[in-house]
């Protein structure tokens, strides 16, 4: 479905990121993650098509993403970016509409098979109850769910997220990856996304890959990324494994401390 | 579905400006030194030819202030698009000294082409282009900022102004083709300078009305905009030629007006809203609605003399840029 080939990019003459290399199959989540400026989101953006790597190709269904016209590409490829804004009087069905863009025509406008899908995309997201609401007036977990809805209604097959459960608490942040999780189990979406959260992106991805100053540390799944010795490396923290007391398998992470000072 | 209501409560807005532009229009061919009634306007129309009420109506008023609606509405899609490109409230044509950019090249054809009265729009387009480009070069990095767009913009302006005045020094004779360039004014404008302007504000008007969706996808963020295949610096590059294209033709033929490319998209988006596909053209109707009623109060205000209309919109449009300071500040 998607394949990262030895992708390098700079700015000024600074190396951002440096030769990585990664795949993501068809219905696969697969999770970015890595400390802060170790290029997460560049990669995203690469892959997205909004930086152009110095080096290196991203293909898409077995084409080159620079090869794509640029609505043929919105078609596949939706994207949810950390920095977007909307309106003080849009409302979110407004907001959803957007996503029928790169379907539409000269004059851009929406026939009732658009509409049918915003109505698809808003039901699906658990946000058809709050379709008159302006956009500004929501919560911030709120307004992450009608961003979403926004993508599904582009009707694509992969949808990336950058740190979609930034500034969210606890119960939105495990709202939206439930979201994603059912988006990609109902309709076989192949997920891409950014996360923090090491023990969200164990739980909810198929496939993790774990970046370091630029570099690919190690790509897998959780079980084959993640112990003692990688913890120490990417994020030089100190993470006890909790296990669960009945099945003796880890259950998550905890930090203990850091190990920048050891240094 | 949505576009029921809000879709409906727009096109009667935008019929309500319509309204209230035809009313200001027959108001400013009705007032001024002579005043006449609207009956008598429409007679002396279609059936004088040669008297003096209609020389004041068919020569003076008619050409000028179909003038003063389409410079206005130049200004005001100008100003409108550079607001929703940069996603600044304070972006206008003359805040950012795009206006200046384009008087000055029009200064500059006048020293050495005296006599080149058809290339004046040309002239006032690369230096509104020029210019344009200039503030946001300065502007840009890795994005443009709101507040550095608007400080490149004052310092370009200033660097235009001082240009402007060792020029004006150098060639004093130069200036009787000038006369009321600096201050905006569109007084003794006939349907010449009409002609002149009329096929590059159409053409920008036009454009502008295509691309209005294209400015909502870019107002979301240029991330955004990608991701629902919009090609954003094809569509932004357009878009900042169409806006340098309009305020050129204002100055063309009316000089520096400033603050209706400040004041009309704000007050308009207040009460549309920020869909451009509705702003835009509201825009424009309100854009021709406030210079036609700021020139007609140019005329009436110290009648029989008159006063020139940039210096009303200054008198009005500046404390409401300080207004709009004040606010962004509180934001």
């Amino acid at each position: 479905m998607l394949k990262v080939e030895n992708i390098s990019f700079s700015i000024g003459g600074t190396s951002i990121i440096n030769n990585i290399n990664l795949e993501a199959e068809k219905g696969e989540i697969l999770t970015i993650v890595g400390p802060n400026g170790c290029g997460k989101s560049t990669l995203l953006k690469i892959i997205s098509r909004i930086y152009k790597p110095i080096s290196g190709k991203v293909t898409l269904l077995n084409k080159d993403v620079h090869d794509y016209d640029t609505k043929e590409l919105a078609k596949i490829m939706a994207i949810l970016p950390q920095k977007k804004s909307a309106a003080g009087d849009m409302t979110v069905e407004q907001l959803v509409q957007y996503g029928r863009y790169p379907h539409t025509k000269f004059g851009n406008r929406l026939t009732p098979f658009d509409y049918q899908k915003v109505e698809e995309a808003m039901e699906d997201t658990g946000i058809i109850h709050l379709r008159k609401r302006l956009i500004s007036t929501l919560s911030g977990g709120e307004n992450q769910m009608a961003w979403i809805a926004m993508c599904v209604a582009q009707a694509p097959e992969i949808i990336l997220l950058d740190e979609p459960t930034t500034y969210l608490d606890i119960s939105y942040q495990l709202e939206v990856l439930e979201l994603v999780k059912k988006l990609n189990k109902q309709h076989g979406l192949t997920i891409v996304m950014v996360l923090h959260d090491i023990n969200q992106a164990i739980k909810y991805s198929d496939k993790i890959y774990a970046m370091k100053k630029g570099k690919g540390y190690k790509f897998g799944t959780a079980d084959e990324i993640f112990n003692e010795e990688a913890f120490a490396e990417i994020f030089k923290v100190k993470m006890n494994r909790l296990y669960d007391e009945k099945d003796k398998i880890t259950a998550y992470y905890q930090p203990e401390r850091s190990l920048k000072n050891n240094e | 579905m949505l576009k029921t209501n809000k879709k409906i409560k727009n096109i009667g807005l935008v019929w309500i400006f319509l309204i209230i532009l035809i009313i200001s229009f027959f108001a400013s061919m009705a007032l001024g030194a002579i005043n006449l009634p609207i009956k008598e306007i429409i007679y002396v129309i279609f059936n004088e030819t040669e008297t003096k009420h209609h020389l004041i109506i068919a020569d003076v008023r008619l050409p000028r202030s179909v003038i003063a609606c389409v410079v206005g509405m130049c200004l005001g899609v100008s100003g409108c698009i550079m607001q929703g490109i940069t996603r600044n409230p304070m972006a206008s044509p003359s805040i950012l000294g795009v206006t200046n950019g384009a008087s000055l090249v029009t200064f500059i054809l006048f020293i050495f082409f005296p006599s080149a009265f058809r290339m004046v729009p040309i002239a006032a387009f690369i230096g509104a282009l020029a210019t344009t480009f200039l503030i946001y070069t300065m502007a840009w990095k890795g994005g443009v900022n709101p507040t550095r767009f608007i400080l490149s913009g004052v310092a370009v302006g200033s660097v235009i102004s001082a240009i402007h005045s060792v020029l004006t020094t150098m060639y004093p004779d130069s200036l009787a083709g000038m006369v009321g360039f600096n201050v905006g004014s569109l007084s003794a404008r006939t349907w010449d300078h009409l002609f002149l302007i009329l096929p590059y504000a159409s053409i920008g008007l036009a454009v502008s009305f295509i691309f209005a969706s294209k400015i909502n996808l870019l107002a979301m963020g240029d991330e955004v905009a990608i991701g629902l295949g919009l090609k954003v610096e094809k569509v932004r590059m357009i878009l900042i030629i169409v806006s340098a294209l309009l305020a050129a033709c204002s100055v063309s033929v009316a000089g520096m007006i400033g603050f209706i490319g400040l004041c009309v998209p704000h007050m308009t988006r207040m009460v549309i809203g920020s869909d451009h596909r509705y702003l835009i053209p509201a825009c424009a109707i309100n854009g021709a609605t406030a210079l036609v009623l700021c020139d007609t109060v140019s005329r009436v205000i110290i009648a029989p003399k008159e006063m020139p209309v940039g210096v009303i919109l200054s008198a009005i449009g500046a404390p409401f840029f300080l207004y709009l300071l004040r606010k962004q500040e509180k934001m």
